[in-house]
């Protein structure tokens, strides 16, 4: 029997699954001696596995069934499940905020998924909302950091804290926002959703999807990119890397220089020097081609946003965080750090729901929550610092208004529009990146990006235009929203339909101080440039409107002007 | 939702839909995805891996991770990107069974199965297309040997027996029938891209 029919003879047995273990070294080393029957095997292994989908008793439709049978019937997002999981965790242990690392190493050994470890950090991770522990407290390399996040998320796991180790030889899935990784040899890393990354060394990176730029300053030159089809060296510059689903690779110098070569290095290599860009095709076959270079592939920083802020810790039982100290605001590529007492407040000047509402549990909503039993001016209650004091649930509208609100009550027939209104106690500048914080407290589980709003003008004019905020700069599950302390909630016993209604009308605690418990402050930055105001106009008052999503209304407790 | 409404959703209003918490607006997403996906995993998954296991896998994380996508994004190399995850962990976890390589594939078609793995996604869409069109034009006593090896999955021996011919004989069909087929989608592929230059 010649070396073909043998091969024919075992390829076919292997495909029908009757090859012992030795004559599988038998096809390997056939496969191995010509290259050309490993082509042949190739092809035939793919044909039988796609002759299975057509011909085999799988039809699409009941992959379909199957598939959604498999997805929960209930349509709570999944950060719903993982918290309800969390519960289960802290309510076994019953010492949550002093888990050991003995009971971490004990629950990393008895849960066997990432997902189910990402519970667990996310669990750490608000042990103690003021001492964190590291959430990637395994095997690390230290040298290696999440400098920064903007509004990342990652596949099976949460959003790492920033300044916590990158896990060296792990795949991280970044399926939105950007982060930033610092390396020990000053090189600095921004990676872009959708991606798949790597972190191999100090010094390299392997990127397998999608896109980053690279910042290797002096001391750094050398910094490896590697993708699938080809290596980037640095040699002192900034470069943009993509690599798109097939593999193929773009690579963008904006200054300095880089070398590309083949994958193993076996070839030698091209440099290309600032405002230079190639193409890398396929993967065997280095194929190389120039490509129009974009320099708006290569990001220096990553998009302005609220960084994080700090809180005082309430001295009640359960701590939590309650009156804002300081806050971290990038605008315009700077970091810049405020006290709070620098920052402007606003007086509520507007509250106007149409009617009353009622929650899931057939309960009236609450609109006032204080950290005391009673708020002596709950027109400040968007001002007075405390994260757990504010007006909430207010009304709403699916589109936002489009012509000035009115904020009147005062005649029965022409209702006030639902939503608040706010006054700054100073006018706010439109400046480069957020000039407004946004503060709304959120429940576990909630809207894990909290809830969506309206920001409008309060006096339109040609050229403005309200602005939807969908998503916050810091989430429910950013490491950096913080657990608050406990407060109290107040439902009125009457519609509220204006500032009046709101400051005066008779209302009843319905919660008890423990309420703070589940609640996290989410934070979001509000340019006015997005809402058409020119670069250095000022602005006093605000419009405000819940955007009717779901059932759950936007819960504001602090919003602030910068300076 | 009616489930013929499904049919008539695109991606886009599907994706909103499913993100505001209507979970069966999901089927018009898995009904369009499903073919191209479940062809491209057939082209890549190496022995041992249950190919609609992992694209089952990937829709629910893609749907698990849907409040992560942001419109504007191409849904397509979202969704795919989370297949070739999902798949490198199984390929991954696989690898390090000890006994995979004497259990399931000599370890050269998983390397060169790796390595096709840059091809287009919808380039495996397109030959399962042509492997389609190929089938039919199979004579019916052919074609009765697929829907016995992959649909009825009866043992070779057994269709020996219903056959008359040896277990030898039944295996060399096979191969050739393969083969045909094989050439069919090449000689199709190359027709294809002759039209479109």
């Amino acid at each position: 029997m010649n070396t073909n029919d043998r091969f024919v003879e075992l390829w076919t047995d292997y495909l029908e699954g009757e090859l012992s273990e030795q004559q599988i070294i038998v096809l390997h080393e056939l496969l191995e001696q010509d290259s050309r029957l490993l082509q042949v095997a190739l092809k035939s292994y793919q044909l039988h596995r796609m002759l299975g989908l057509l011909v085999g008793p799988g039809s699409s439709e009941q992959f379909i069934h199957a598939t959604m049978k498999r997805i929960p019937l209930e349509s709570e997002p999944f950060i719903t499940k993982v918290l309800a999981r969390i519960d289960t965790v802290s309510g076994q242990s019953g010492k949550k905020a002093n888990r050991s690392i003995e009971s971490l190493g004990w629950i990393v050994a008895a849960a066997a998924s990432l997902v189910f470890l990402s519970w667990f950090l996310w669990d750490q991770r608000f042990a103690s909302t003021f001492t964190r522990s590291s959430p990637q407290a395994m095997v690390t390399d230290s040298d290696v950091r999440f400098e920064n996040t903007a509004r990342s998320k990652f596949l099976g796991e949460f959003s790492p804290a920033v300044g916590s180790a990158v896990s060296k030889d792990r795949e991280y899935v970044l399926t939105s926002g950007s982060i930033q990784i610092r390396f020990s040899s000053g090189a600095e890393a921004i990676i872009d959703a959708p991606a798949v990354f790597q972190v191999i060394s100090s010094e390299r990176l392997r990127l397998s999807i999608g896109s980053c730029s690279v910042y290797a300053p002096k001391g750094a030159e050398g910094f490896i990119v590697d993708t699938p089809n080809s290596k980037i060296v640095d040699r002192g510059t900034r470069f943009a890397v993509s690599v798109s689903e097939t593999a193929k690779t773009e690579v963008h110098v904006v200054e300095g220089a880089a070398d590309i070569y083949n994958r193993s290095g076996s070839e030698p290599g091209i440099r290309l020097v600032g405002k230079e860009a190639r193409s890398i095709d396929g993967e065997r076959d280095f194929d190389s081609v120039k490509t129009a270079f974009s320099p708006h592939l290569f990001r220096s920083q990553l998009a302005d946003r609220v960084v994080s802020y700090q809180a005082t810790v309430a001295s009640s039982p359960g701590g939590g965080a309650e009156d804002l100290t300081s806050i971290q605001v990038q605008r315009g590529g700077v970091l810049c750090d405020y006290k709070a007492s620098d920052l402007i407040g606003c007086d509520l000047t507007w509250f106007c729901i149409e009617e009353i509402l009622f929650d899931n549990t057939n309960m009236p909503f609450r609109h006032l929550a204080s950290k005391g039993m009673e708020l002596q001016n709950r027109a400040e209650a968007l001002s007075d610092l405390a994260l757990n004091t504010g007006a909430i649930n207010p009304g709403g509208a699916t589109e936002p208004i489009r012509s000035d609100p009115r904020v009147d009550s005062s005649d029965p027939e022409l209702p006030g529009t639902p939503g608040f209104a706010i006054r700054f106690r100073n006018p706010i500048m439109n400046r480069p990146g957020p000039d407004i914080v946004f503060f709304e407290i959120q429940d576990l589980p909630g809207a894990p990006d909290g809830d969506s709003f309206h920001v409008i003008p309060m006096k339109y004019r040609e050229g403005l235009k309200p602005l939807t905020i969908k998503a916050y700069d810091l989430t429910l599950t950013s490491p950096e929203s913080l657990k608050l302390a406990s407060f109290y909630l107040h439902s009125y016993r009457t519609a509220v339909s204006s500032l009046e209604a709101f400051s005066n009308g008779a209302s009843e605690t319905v919660a008890k101080p423990s309420t703070g418990n589940n609640y996290r402050a989410l934070a979001v930055g509000i340019d006015l440039s997005m809402m058409g105001y020119q670069e250095g106009e000022s602005i006093q008052e605000l419009f405000f409107q819940d955007s009717l999503d779901d059932r759950k209304h936007v819960d504001p407790v602090l919003i602030l002007g910068l300076p | 939702m009616q489930s013929e409404d499904i049919y008539e959703l695109t991606i886009q209003d599907a994706i909103r839909r499913v993100q505001g918490g209507e979970t069966a607006a999901f089927e018009a997403i898995v009904r369009h995805f499903e073919r191209p996906l479940r062809a491209w995993l057939a082209g890549h998954a190496p022995p041992g891996i249950d190919v609609d296991e992992i694209a089952q896998q990937s829709f629910i994380a893609a749907y698990s991770s849907l409040a992560d996508f942001s419109a504007g994004t191409n849904f397509a190399s979202w969704l795919f990107t989370i297949a070739k995850y999902q798949l490198r962990t199984e390929t991954t976890r696989l690898r390090r069974l000890a006994d995979y390589h004497s259990r399931y594939a000599p370890v050269l078609l998983q390397q060169a199965l790796e390595a096709s793995g840059q091809e287009g996604t919808e380039l495996w869409d397109t030959r399962l297309g042509y492997l389609q069109e190929c089938i039919k034009q199979l004579g019916k006593d052919l074609s009765q040997y697929l829907t016995w090896r992959y649909h009825d999955q009866i043992p070779i021996e057994e269709m020996a027996n219903s056959t008359g011919r040896s277990v030898s004989a039944v295996k060399k069909q096979l191969w050739s029938l393969r083969q045909k087929l094989l050439k069919c989608i090449e000689s199709r592929a190359a027709m294809s891209a002759g039209e479109s230059s």
